[in-house]
């Protein structure tokens, strides 16, 4: 391909790469995408042809008028937003331009416009697509300024403005120009991600825009109706996904799950939390925010969550969160634990939660009886009227168990065992769903199984609460991390222990999981790896990471250093004992330190002084040799070397001798301005040579002995000594 | 580590410049804007943009360093080079280096536009050479002009320059004057008249003789003898009274007599030029030429009657011959006195005078010719139009 026809497609792949930044936003107004596809495909095939096709300039104004025309209309009827008209607007000037690229002007202005599509998508969109149009611009950018460089200049060589050229012409697109582009195209982007990872992150990142639609969900307001969160079950939405660290405490034990909301009043049909959603705290600054003490520090799991725009202002965490990192204003927690924003997000939110596993102590687990206090009886012993059936049955349940904590196991395997879990859960026949649930249908899911086991308890006097969340969700092994979906929604059970506080139980079977060991599932983790990974690294990276990665640099610089100090010990600690247990005469010793001592100075001297690109090889196979006869026959030129060096005029290696003749001062040093004036030889009106002069008379007869191996005659033998002794006057040094 | 600092900033910066390009302006100042707004609204995506444009920067300085490095300049003269003469300079630029080819760049003398070539592409290890006419206006040691490679690779933002100073040297001849050509033609056929010429050992032909049985039979003339039917003999003729000496007088006698008409600079640099140009044409006409000069106080202290020369020999000692001031005539006398006491006849002999000296007045006998550089007419030769010698 021609350069020229490869410049041309450039720079419309460049303005479709700006394009799709836009289209992938999915903000574009549909006729308008689909115009501007079109015309990128015709700018492109009228390219290949090598048309000429252009539109009359009246026509351009014509459809000028009625782009601006249009931007006004879209302002204010269509879309209403500038941000969003003044994009449709670009990509009006897009087309435009495709059609009109005449000059070098021309082109650079598509560049411009492409760039500030590309500016338009970042702020519209946060997903992992605009990964994909950033990628491709950056392709498209080196490949279309470089070759519009390269014409360019091309261009103005064949217009004249330099008088010659090389003979060596642009060739066109060849492979190695091919291979080397996209390389410095892969480079520029390793430069860009660096850079991206350096660059101070100093602003707060407050203004992000709402970037979609919040996700709507059941089971986190203050009243959840019961059957609310099978409404959810069959959506596979991502909620949340959530790294552990440390991730070996993996995998999460069973009844660990998501925490969010918990519940503590059931009127039969609805549960209720009677709390609110508590008082505000204020951050303890670098968005710390802390809800309590570390009662068991062993079992501490610091969670980092991505949360997605739900329609709840709650914050999910594994039970009994201690303290959370994030960039928020404020935070609400209730008497039930319950962490909220003020107020509903409006985009993505990431925070760092951690969190302390529960443990039930040995007095809670083999306490027969305990005696509640009053804050715990009052909310968490009541129950809806006509629970008779229920307390029956919670008896019968219970009847072997001579413990709480075995009364609670022995509900929670009861409903366990005898009851099918099932998202078709018929309509009640009688006026309580959840008689209906435990004495009829006998099926249903995870709300049926929670609020049958709370109200079990409760009705033989056992503290309980019925809390919403999420189950761990998927496990993904390439990002270490865990999807949570809309499915993965589920309540279960909190029991009040003296000792241990709440402590939560499932009496809901576990329900079949996905397949996540196919092909198909293998594909879909690695995708749903990636978005993490952009979520985690790009999206949301900001000063706290920049933080960590210096500290983990300075460690590991200083791991190395210690690292280093101790192999460089044993070393030495090896030598010396090969040292003290050698048996050698102290005069071979002696010999072999001062022959290693001079060959390093040979090495030193050679690589630090001379022509370092040079084999030591080579240069101890030929240079020596070629000096010592040098040195033999031309002894006078060094000699003249000395006397000029004493002068300050010293020959650098990089000059040859005819070069540095030109280094030489042309007056005598002696004689002063007159070569006859008063500081002149005394016993001579001869008028003074120049020391260049001189020294060009001995550098000719060097390079004659040097280089054309013609020795010196006895005349000319003399004449050196003659010229040597001149050159010591003209320079004073007698 | 400042010492290293300092290095590794000279290296950078050595005979280095940058300045941007209007385009490259454009583009920092772009790249500043959305700098600010990815600081003013937190979004990584514009740092992501910041990073990428930034990289483009950083990118274009490593690429257009890579073009212009390790560019190697080789200059290529006639072998004889003489002043205010248009000779071709040739210019040979290597990449050398072992592995990357350089691309777009510019090769153009530093301060004039003599030359100007743009290198598309220049493959490792290889050379494109390029020749253009250039004039150097004095005799002399004469520094090579200092060269700079300029180029806007890779994205034309900005306009890198890297000087490649000369330290080289070559040496250039004195002007010649194509009257000055004419007038030793003139001389070689007049005033060197075939009175002088005798025969003897030598190598230009003097005449023809018929052959007897004790001449040599390598002398035999064979196409002349062919021609006459008898064996002719080539006489040459003898080869010392074929030299033509010139001496030049660098001598100028001292500024406060330079009011009275006494010779100056300009006269004694006319002088050199009448010199240099009757020297190549008697060297052309296949007369052993010789130079005296009152030299610079080396040499034999009294100059040789007749001593020819090599050319080259005889333009480099014009074009590096410096002036005298203030000899005294004891010492003139004694430098002189070889012509003076040396058997003139056959001889010839050129004196030329920067200008009316009184210095040689006494000996002006000795010589076939005196020309005194001052005169009109020698001032009128300067204006002439050049000639290739």
């Amino acid at each position: 391909m021609s350069l020229d026809r490869a410049f041309q497609m450039a720079s419309r792949l460049l303005a479709l790469a700006g394009l799709s930044s836009l289209i992938f936003t999915r903000e574009l107004f549909f006729p308008l995408t689909i115009a501007a596809i079109l015309s990128v495909g015709a700018s492109f095939i009228l390219v290949l042809n090598g048309s000429t096709f252009r539109l009359s300039k009246r026509t351009w104004t014509g459809m000028n008028l009625v782009v601006l025309a249009f931007f006004v209309v879209d302002l204010f009827f269509i879309s209403s937003s500038l941000l969003v008209a003044s994009t449709h607007f670009i990509v009006f000037l897009m087309i435009n331009k495709l059609f009109n690229l005449n000059t070098s002007q021309d082109h650079l202005q598509l560049y411009l416009i492409s760039f500030l599509q590309l500016l338009a998508a970042s702020t519209f969109t946060i997903e992992i697509s605009f990964l994909v149009a950033f990628i491709l611009y950056l392709m498209a950018a080196i490949w279309a300024l470089l070759l519009h460089h390269l014409v360019t200049e091309g261009a103005r060589q064949s217009s004249g403005s330099v008088t010659r050229s090389s003979p060596g012409g642009p060739q066109g697109i060849t492979w190695p120009f091919f291979l080397s582009t996209n390389g410095i195209a892969v480079v520029t982007l390793g430069c860009t991600l660096i850079l991206f990872a350096f660059i101070p992150r100093i602003g707060l990142g407050f203004f992000h825009r709402s970037q979609s639609d919040l996700i709507r969900m059941s089971g986190f307001s203050d009243q959840v109706n019961l059957g609310d969160i099978g409404d959810v079950k069959l959506d596979s939405t991502v909620v949340m996904r959530v790294q552990p660290q440390p991730a070996k405490l993996l995998p999460l034990s069973e009844g660990i799950y998501w925490r969010g909301m918990a519940f503590d009043r059931f009127d039969g049909e609805a549960w209720r939390n009677s709390f609110g959603s508590g008082g505000l705290l204020t951050s303890e600054g670098g968005g710390v925010f802390k809800f309590g003490y570390r009662r068991y520090p062993q079992r501490t799991v610091t969670q980092e969550i991505i949360l997605e725009p739900l329609d709840t202002a709650i914050l999910f965490g594994l039970p009994n969160m201690i303290q959370v990192t994030g960039h928020f204003p404020r935070l609400k927690m209730n008497t039930m634990r319950s962490i909220s924003q003020p107020a509903v997000p409006a985009s993505r939110v990431d925070y760092i939660v951690t969190s302390q596993i529960p443990v039930l102590t040995r007095g809670d687990a083999e306490a027969r009886t305990v005696s509640y206090p009053s804050s715990v009886q009052g909310p968490f012993l009541q129950l809806p009227e006509s629970t008779d059936r229920i307390r029956q049955l919670a008896v019968t349940i219970t009847r072997s168990s001579n413990t709480v904590l075995k009364k609670v196991l022995a509900v929670e395997q009861y409903l366990e065992a005898n009851y099918r879990y099932t998202l078709d859960v018929e309509p009640p026949t009688s006026g309580s769903p959840i008689e209906d649930f435990l004495f009829r249908q006998k099926a249903g899911f995870c709300e049926h199984y929670a609020t049958g086991m709370t109200l079990l308890l409760r009705s033989i006097g056992i503290p309980a609460r019925l809390v919403t969340g999420f189950l761990p969700g998927e496990w993904n092994e390439f990002g270490k991390f865990y999807t949570v979906r809309q499915s993965d929604a589920h309540s279960w059970v909190e029991v009040w222990f003296p000792e241990s506080g709440w402590y939560p139980f499932d009496p809901t079977p576990p329900a079949p999981t996905g397949s996540g060991s196919t092909l198909f599932g293998l594909f879909s983790q690695s995708i749903d790896s990636l978005k993490w990974q952009w979520n985690r690294y790009v999206i949301y990276y900001g000063l706290r990471d920049q933080i960590r990665l210096a500290t983990e640099a300075r460690n590991n610089t200083v791991d190395l250093a210690r690292w280093v100090s101790a192999k460089t010990n044993l070393l030495i600690q090896g030598m010396r004992t090969w040292l003290l247990h050698m048996e050698v005469h102290p005069v071979i010793l002696l010999a072999g330190v001062i022959l290693g001592g001079w060959a390093a100075f040979l090495i030193f001297r050679r690589f630090r002084i001379g022509n370092r690109w040079r084999s030591a090889f080579h240069w101890a196979l030929r240079k020596w040799p070629v000096r010592g006869e040098t040195r033999g026959r031309a002894m006078f030129y060094f000699r003249m070397l000395d006397l000029l060096r004493r002068k300050g005029y010293v020959k650098p290696d990089t000059l040859t001798p005819q070069e540095f003749l030109g280094r030489i001062p042309a007056l005598p040093a002696a004689a002063g301005t007159s070569p006859l004036g008063p500081a002149g030889p005394a016993n001579t009106s001869m008028p003074l040579a120049s020391p260049r002069a001189v020294a060009a008379e001995l550098t000719h007869l060097y390079y004659r002995v040097r280089f054309a191996a013609v020795p010196l005659s006895g005349a000319e033998e003399k004449q050196v000594s003659r010229l040597l002794s001149e050159l010591e006057t003209v320079l004073d040094l007698s | 580590m400042s010492a290293f600092l300092i290095r590794l900033q000279q290296r950078l910066y050595r005979n280095r410049s940058v300045t941007f390009t209007s385009p490259g302006t454009r583009f920092v100042l772009l790249t500043l804007a959305v700098g600010i707004a990815a600081i003013n609204t937190g979004n990584n995506l514009l740092y992501l943009i910041v990073g990428m444009m930034l990289s483009l920067i950083i990118i274009s300085g490593i690429l257009s360093e890579q073009s212009l490095r390790r560019i190697m300049i080789e200059w290529g003269f006639p072998n004889r080079i003489f002043a205010r003469q248009r000779v071709m300079a040739h210019v040979r630029i290597t990449n050398s280096k072992k592995q990357l080819p350089s691309f777009s760049f510019h090769v153009e003398e530093m301060e004039s536009s003599a030359l100007s070539l743009y290198v598309f592409k220049l493959s490792a290890r290889q050379s494109t050479a390029v020749s253009y006419p250039t004039v150097f206006t004095k005799r002399g040691y004469r520094f090579l002009p200092s060269l700079v490679l300029r180029t806007t690779f890779p994205f034309g933002f900005f306009h890198k320059s890297l000087i490649r100073p000369q330290d080289q040297q070559i040496l250039i001849y004195p002007r010649i004057l194509p009257s000055g050509l004419r007038l030793g033609t003139r001389m070689s056929e007049t005033g060197y008249s075939k009175e002088r010429r005798q025969r003897g050992k030598g190598s230009v032909l003097h005449s023809l003789r018929d052959y007897t049985s004790a001449d040599d039979a390598r002398d035999i003339h064979w196409k002349a003898s062919a021609r006459e039917s008898k064996l002719l003999l080539k006489e040459y003729e003898r080869e010392e009274d074929r030299r033509i000496t010139i001496y030049l007088s660098n001598h100028l006698p001292s500024s406060s007599r330079a009011a009275s008409g006494a010779p100056v600079a300009e006269d004694f640099e006319r002088a050199i030029e009448i010199a240099a140009s009757l020297g190549v044409s008697f060297s052309r006409r296949g007369f052993p030429v010789g130079l005296q000069t009152l030299t610079n106080g080396r040499g034999p202290d009294r100059l040789p009657p007749d001593q020819p020369q090599d050319l080259d020999k005889l333009l480099k000692t014009l074009a590096l011959l410096e002036s005298v001031e203030g000899l005294t005539p004891e010492w003139f006398s004694r430098k002189t006195s070889g012509i003076t006491d040396s058997d003139s006849t056959g001889r010839y002999r050129i004196l030329i005078l920067p200008g009316p000296d009184p210095l040689w007045d006494p000996i002006r006998h000795c010589f076939s010719e005196v020309l005194v550089a001052s005169e009109p007419r020698f001032k009128e030769w300067q204006i002439q139009g050049e000639i290739e010698p």
